[in-house]
């Protein structure tokens, strides 16, 4: 099972804007995670509820799908140079 | 050995191919045709996957009137994995009318068809693929490694 990326570089340079940023994603994770725990109960009554209407199976596996989305995003880099504006976007 | 292995050498002894072509064709068999079943070859197989697709775009050296623009974009081909078990999530009526949008645009496609083994293969392969465009200006390279 992947890791989710804790950092995310954001570098945005152009005209207006100097951003220069690592943004720390961990933070993020703990915070989804606590949400995630406390909402199980409510998921697991709508599971349930939606599972003779094809949709439950959907709600259940919607949390391991959305933490692999994530995971997979870690190493994935974007980076545009063009004369004097550069995007940057690392997820590591 | 096996019957694959055999005729490659074959042509190779009676030089109807090349010792680079007949390597060629050694590493395109399938990992357990040339290392036995089991682990072994799973391991290998895995280990050939490559693990991003790269894009990038770079100006041509030669041209000093080039634009310096540069792009390096890497994708991790893991998201492709994600995105293929967010597709097997689906439930069965939005199949049907995904497949029935998409045979209105004369597309006739059924994604129930794809199946893990298939992206395994398609990931394989993405290690051979390569695309280079030189325009004068800029060069474009899309590679997986």
């Amino acid at each position: 099972m992947s890791i989710p990326p804790c950092l995310m570089r954001l570098k945005i340079i152009n005209g207006r804007h100097h951003i220069n940023l690592w943004l720390p994603l961990f933070l993020a994770w703990i915070i989804l995670g606590a949400l995630a725990l406390a909402l199980s109960p409510l998921v697991a009554i709508l599971v349930l509820i939606l599972w003779p209407f094809g949709w439950g199976k959907v709600l259940l596996m919607s949390g391991p799908t959305f933490y692999n989305g994530i995971g997979a995003l870690r190493e994935m880099k974007i980076d545009i140079k063009k004369s004097e504006e550069v995007v940057l976007i690392y997820f590591r | 050995m096996d019957n694959n292995q055999r005729k490659i050498l074959e042509m190779l002894a009676d030089k109807k191919i090349s010792v680079d072509e007949a390597e060629r064709l050694m590493s395109l068999l399938k990992p357990e045709d040339s290392s036995g079943t089991g682990s072994a070859g799973e391991t290998k197989q895995t280990k050939n996957l490559p693990k991003y697709l790269r894009v990038e775009v770079k100006p041509n050296s030669d041209n000093p009137a080039a634009p310096h623009d540069r792009v390096n974009i890497r994708v991790p081909l893991a998201l492709v994995r994600a995105g293929m078990k967010l597709g097997a999530m689906i439930p069965p009526d939005a199949y049907n009318q995904v497949d029935s949008a998409l045979k209105e645009k004369g597309i006739e496609f059924d994604w129930r068809n794809i199946k893990p083994e298939n992206l395994e293969e398609f990931l394989i392969c993405l290690n051979d693929l390569e695309v280079d465009v030189h325009n004068g200006q800029q060069t474009v390279h899309i590679y997986a490694e």
